[in-house]
């Protein structure tokens, strides 16, 4: 999981001030990363990773588990992108991140990228649960209020895609034998 | 390397690569005394007392095809909210039901789904253009009658469940229209898997009732929306029914499960 934080920090900032500026500083980018990458607009991106910011700092003292910090803040994270897809269908398929909010690519991940512009909002938040964070389909379930059947359609499909932009001999379809057991 | 391990690779690559601005911590702290968005694990009780008085309001359960325990779960908070609320909270569902409910759901196509309803089955129509694939299932629902103080199977109905090209799906059912039966609800209220706290996890969703003859076809507004559902009344000639917000039930209401195929 890419969001690696000291528990001490996170203890501290239960009780405001400094340390938790500093924690929030430190979420701040896989906030605003993550809600790019599932909404593709930078603007409403930073307005979402503020508001997820925001109920973090909001909910921290009721957060019971310091060790699951990481877990609840993708959540929230996420859960709130996919709210703000929902209220802005607009953003949903746009086709290209501008250029100016990247910084080098490889090719694979030009490649990534354009397939993730082909999927909808939230499959692009099942695979980026899926393959950035490490949620299995249980997590990603929990995590976007989705039945569990669905998040794997929806990783099915964002697999599909993927596997297909960096190997284009890729089959066209994958049966559901290949695919399911894998996110079970 | 895997396919699946290069995937992986790109997308981390890709999600490293976006420049990040320069955070504002001030219009943080200021959305955070100002909140407007809810935080996954915090749901608060008041939220579920609400939901369960809506819940037996509409007449409707729906359970996802997991465990009875988790079920039961649930329903214990349903029960307890609805008694604290003064409404009337009816049994656990029996596992035999549930059981009975599921052996007798099976797929059909549309001329044994006919065969199988007592009613004039009316097909949707009108569909969304973007549908990729259509499953059709018959199956019973569950009854509890306050007033008998017992649960039945009802009669049964007919589920059209559609999967989108986007990955979304949606479901229409359509069953035989009772006049004597209570408004249906505004809302559906879907009781997902619990929380890493423990509590259950309740989704709201728009619930849209008409009538076709003796049909009456619902959908709840979850991968369609209210535009498209009204676009598939229209194509269907449908009666627009009244629907009620939803409030604690009375005695002498009667609940009805559905087990969701």
């Amino acid at each position: 999981m890419p969001l690696a934080l000291d528990s001490d920090l996170i203890e501290r900032a239960r009780d405001g001030g400094d340390a938790l500026d500093a924690l929030v500083a430190a979420v701040w980018p896989e906030a605003y990363r993550i809600a790019v990458g599932i909404l593709r607009d930078p603007d409403l991106a930073e307005d979402v990773a503020q508001d997820a910011c925001a109920a973090i700092v909001r909910s921290l003292p009721s957060l019971k588990n310091s060790g699951s910090f990481a877990s609840w803040s993708y959540r929230t994270i996420v859960n709130a992108a996919i709210t703000a897809a929902r209220r802005h269908p607009r953003v949903q398929g746009l086709d290209a991140v501008a250029d100016a909010v990247t910084t080098f690519d490889s090719s694979d991940a030009i490649d990534v990228r354009n397939a993730l512009a082909g999927l909808s909002a939230v499959q692009r938040a099942v695979a980026i649960l899926h393959y950035y964070i490490g949620f299995d389909s249980r997590e990603i379930a929990i995590a976007t209020s989705l039945p569990s059947s669905t998040v794997r359609f929806h990783l099915m499909l964002a697999r599909r895609a993927l596997r297909r932009a960096l190997s284009p001999d890729e089959p066209a379809t994958l049966s559901p034998d290949e695919v399911l057991p894998h996110v079970r | 390397m895997s396919a699946d391990t290069r995937v992986a690779a790109a997308l981390h690559s890709t999600i490293r690569a976006i420049v990040v601005p320069q955070i504002s911590l001030d219009a943080i702290h200021r959305k955070a005394s100002h909140p407007r968005l809810s935080v996954p694990g915090a749901f608060p009780y008041l939220r579920v007392a609400i939901a369960a008085a809506a819940l037996l309001a509409i007449a409707m359960l729906t359970f996802p095809a997991n465990s009875s325990a988790l079920i039961q779960g649930i329903e214990a908070r349903y029960r307890a909210a609805l008694q604290a609320l003064g409404g009337v909270a009816g049994p656990p569902v029996p596992d035999a039901l549930i059981s009975t409910l599921r052996s007798q759901s099976a797929l059909a196509t549309l001329r044994a789904a006919r065969s199988r309803v007592h009613f004039a089955l009316t097909p949707p129509a009108g569909l969304p253009s973007d549908v990729v694939g259509r499953t059709i299932r018959t199956g019973p629902s569950g009854l509890y009658s306050s007033s008998t103080g017992g649960w039945s199977v009802g009669q049964p109905s007919v589920w059209f469940s559609y999967r989108r090209a986007d990955g979304r799906s949606f479901e229409l059912r359509a069953e035989r229209y009772d006049p004597k039966a209570p408004l249906t609800g505004k809302y559906m209220f879907e009781a997902l898997d619990e929380g890493s706290d423990g509590r259950p996890r309740i989704v709201r969703h728009r619930n849209v009732a008409w009538r076709n003859g003796d049909q009456i076809t619902t959908v709840v507004a979850q991968g369609i929306s209210l535009a498209e559902i009204e676009t598939i009344r229209r194509a269907m000639h449908g009666l627009v029914l009244p629907q009620r917000e939803p409030h604690a039930p009375g005695r002498g209401a009667t609940s009805k499960v559905y087990v969701l195929p």
